[in-house]
């Protein structure tokens, strides 16, 4: 057996860096393309105990897609008790990241009744700040870090930074349901959210996307969270490589209410979390070299329509040595088939078997096949 | 097109990890993928199962009773209208084909390339090295599959060993030899951990089963519902009349003498429930590998576990808790409880989430807490007071006072913990 951490594990920097977003990418080889499925979490309408005629491709779709899902939540192995684990750890991090990691602890301390899990700061920059201070804090994040983050990691006390992705977000952009728009490409998308300057191409009106129709000669209003919002600072640094974003026509409080503006705003657009669409709104495809790619839970799960955020847990690999297994059982237990779906039950996504087995190879050293 | 940055190959080669790929790869990748993406199992049509892996059939259909004898009037209903609870028709759910199989190890450990899967290590004394395969030779395909990473994914060779291994362990791998640097077909013989769980299964009163009908046999840890075994389910379509044979491929790691184990098993067909075991059999850890015989029962309109209105009060004790049935009404309830607090239907993977949750001893009072304590539910609320009334409101079904709310408020800040605050409310209300 090779040794744990050994020569072969792969440096830090590059993990950190690669993880994100590598998720997305990584097509779910068992999930069905995406052209070929329907949202499987529209309206259906039908009266209690019957199925419509119209309904019966639509059973038999979701037979097919829930054939695709158990196969792809099967490959994932459930969490392998392989010893006793006491101890404490203090988590902190992003909301979102919080409410997870405490999902998460209730499940594994089913398993690991003697270890304490505490909470620690709230907010993603607070938690990174205090991992860099104190090692043994594990640190939840739901954005991908930066290289400003590692570098302040490492000028801190978190010597050897080893960033998991632990389940994803999707997003979406959605517009109101009557704009006649059939896809955007990914430059259409960022003339959208780039503020207007020397030299940038910004979209001011409907018609510079290529939408055409009573719509064309009418300014694009943008719906928008908060400036600090998790999505926001994801529009930022994903699309807009840390550009500055162009104002938004109003600011919400909570993505749900995004979701809401846009379906009353037939000029709106904004991208929310993929399971917030109220029936006023639509999903966009995306538009790849010709092809469309609609925004459907198969999409995402194939990693198709790859607008994902990632969240990952952050910890100090030299705590692994000392902390009796905990933090490689806790990463094992997310990274577990009850883990997963316990992300799916928070309104997440798990993630390909086939990268969990990587990441897992870098958490326990290099799995035997 | 700062969209490319998206795509960074999954690869472990480092320097490729480190470098964001040409955006001109973007979307062909996506295009490729899109072109050759099939399901790699084919649990979608039953009747290959078995015959592409050269695995057997665990269902063995039997001619030796009449079907005849099965009167009209009892059939089964496939719209659920029998069973006293509402099908609000959001979505159906059904027990999908799982194929139990053997977790077959090669021995090697490997990193994914875009070539394939490169040998780092070969485990001495494994079917690995007695093949021949040595450090640095490269597998590339897998009973035919390509392997590795490409094309903007990762196609791993544990899971292609899974689908590809026949019921005695061979398979045929097309190898890079490191040293003649020639590509060579290697057929391996595998050795397996996995322990065995066979048996058959009877039906009460033999009646000829609807096409398309399911058997699923499931060895659960009945001392920790949550414990769920590798292996420890398998789910086959059955044809005809009984009896049936069925195979459990277990991973024995995953069994702790000291816990005590049971075997349930059902019939259904889409996601109604045919006939069921009575009573779970209980199965002493030391006897795992012994014969076991089942017989079903018909269900009588289907079993209502884990199921119900919202109760108050009625969280499991601890861990003690019985083992529930999968069955239609748990999916229904899942609808229900997404309509009530996320006012939509659950998608597919969160049917199957939450079933797998309910399956596992949870109470639906316990998914209702995780619901209003998760993320999704929270982010519609712009304060903590709003979402505080919304919570007591779907709980009590009625308006919390002003005194109630700063009492709820006080205690959500002090504890800085949605779910905590929750499983008070449920337990005042």
């Amino acid at each position: 057996m090779l040794k744990r951490y050994g020569k072969h594990a792969i440096s830090l920097a590059i993990v950190v860096h690669a993880f994100c977003f590598t998720a997305i990418l990584h097509a779910q080889t068992q999930a069905t393309p995406a052209s070929q499925t329907k949202p499987a979490s529209g309206k259906q309408e039908s009266s209690p105990g019957t199925i419509p005629p119209a309904n019966v491709a639509a059973a038999a779709q979701n037979e097919l897609e829930q054939a695709a899902l158990t196969d792809l939540i099967e490959s994932i192995e459930p969490y392998f008790k392989e010893k006793e684990i006491k101890g404490t750890a203090t988590l902190a991090g992003s909301s979102t990241m919080l409410a997870l990691g405490k999902s998460w602890s209730d499940r594994f301390k089913k398993f690991h009744p003697e270890v304490t899990f505490t909470r620690g700061v709230d907010g993603t920059e607070a938690a990174l700040k205090a991992l860099a201070d104190d090692p043994t804090v594990i640190a939840g994040v739901s954005r991908p870090l930066t290289d400003e983050d590692i570098a302040m990691l490492k000028s801190g006390k978190c010597k050897d930074p080893l960033s998991i992705i632990v389940a994803l977000d999707p997003l979406a952009l959605y517009v109101h349901k009557d704009n006649p728009i059939i896809g955007i490409t990914p430059g259409q998308l960022e003339s959208i959210f780039r503020a207007p300057g020397n030299g940038v191409m910004h979209a001011a009106l409907w018609s510079d996307v290529g939408v055409a129709g009573d719509i064309a000669a009418k300014p694009v209003r943008i719906h928008a969270r908060s400036e600090k919002s998790g999505t926001t600072t994801f529009i930022k640094q994903m699309i807009l490589e840390n550009g500055d974003m162009a104002m938004e026509a109003q600011s919400h409080k909570t993505s749900e209410d995004v979701c809401k503006a846009i379906g009353s705003d037939l000029q709106g657009v904004g991208i929310c979390g993929f399971g917030e669409a109220t029936p006023d709104v639509k999903a966009v495809p995306l538009v790849l070299n010709g092809a469309r790619i609609p925004a459907t839970e198969q999409a995402f799960l194939s990693g198709q329509y790859p607008f994902v955020r990632p969240l990952l847990l952050i910890i100090d690999k030299s705590q692994m040595a000392t902390d009796g297994g905990l933090r490689e059982a806790m990463l094992r237990y997310i990274l577990s088939r009850d883990g997963q779906l316990e992300a799916v039950r928070a309104g997440f996504f798990p993630m390909d078997p086939a990268f969990i087995r990587q990441e897992l190879d870098l958490i326990s050293g290099p799995q035997m096949r | 097109m700062t969209l490319s940055k998206l795509l960074i190959l999954p690869t472990l080669s480092a320097a490729m990890m480190a470098s964001w790929i040409d955006s001109s790869c973007l979307g062909q990748g996506w295009l490729d993928y899109a072109r050759n993406a099939q399901p790699k199992v084919n649990v979608g049509a039953p009747s290959n199962f078995g015959a592409t892996n050269g695995f057997p059939s665990t269902a063995v259909p039997s001619t030796s009773f009449p079907s005849t004898s099965f009167p009209q009037t009892t059939s089964f209903d496939p719209n659920m209208t029998n069973l006293g609870v509402p099908n609000n028709g959001a979505f159906r759910v059904g027990p999908t084909l799982v194929p139990n199989r053997k977790d077959w190890k090669l021995g090697v450990f490997v990193q994914n390339t875009d070539i394939g899967a490169l040998v780092t290590q070969v485990a001495p004394g494994s079917a690995g090295q007695q093949a021949g395969l040595e450090p640095n030779d490269v597998i590339v395909a897998v009973g035919g599959s390509r392997i590795g990473s490409f094309d903007n994914r990762i196609v791993e060779l544990a899971d292609e060993l899974r689908r590809s291994t026949d019921s005695f362990g061979r398979v045929s791998l097309l190898v890079l030899d490191a040293r003649q640097r020639t590509l060579q077909a290697l057929p391996v013989s595998m050795n397996t951990t996995s322990s065995s769980m066979t048996g058959s299964v009877m039906t009460r009163d033999r009646v000829q089963l609807p096409f398309g009908a399911v058997l699923t046999v499931q060895l659960q840890n009945a001392s920790k519902p949550f414990y769920e075994i590798l292996g420890g389910k398998s789910v086959t379509q059955v044809n005809s009349v009984a009896p049936f044979q069925f195979e459990l491929n277990f991973d024995p790691r995953y069994i702790d003498p000291r816990d005590q184990y049971q075997l349930i098993a059902f019939i259904s067909s889409g996601n109604t429930e045919l006939y069921r075991l009575q009573q779970p059999i209980p199965i002493n850890p030391n006897a795992l590998g012994q014969p076991v015989n089942l017989t079903l029962e018909r269900s009588q309109g289907g079993g209502l576990v884990n199921s119900g209105p919202l109760p108050n009060n009625s969280n499991n004790p601890g861990n003690v808790v019985s083992v529930g049935y999968p069955s239609q009404v748990d999916s229904n309830a899942v609808n229900q409880m997404y309509f009530k607090f996320l006012r939509r239907a659950p998608s597919a993977k969160e049917t199957l989430a939450w079933n797998s949750y309910l399956q596992g001893g949870n109470s639906i009072n316990d998914m209702a807490a995780k619901l209003m304590s998760s993320p999704q539910f929270q982010d519609r609320f712009s304060n903590e007071s709003a979402y505080l009334q919304q919570v007591i409101q779907l709980t009590s079904n009625r308006v919390p006072s002003q005194q109630e709310l700063s009492f709820w408020l006080t205690r959500l800040q002090a504890t800085g913990s949605p779910e905590i605050v929750i499983g008070e409310i449920l337990q005042k209300n």
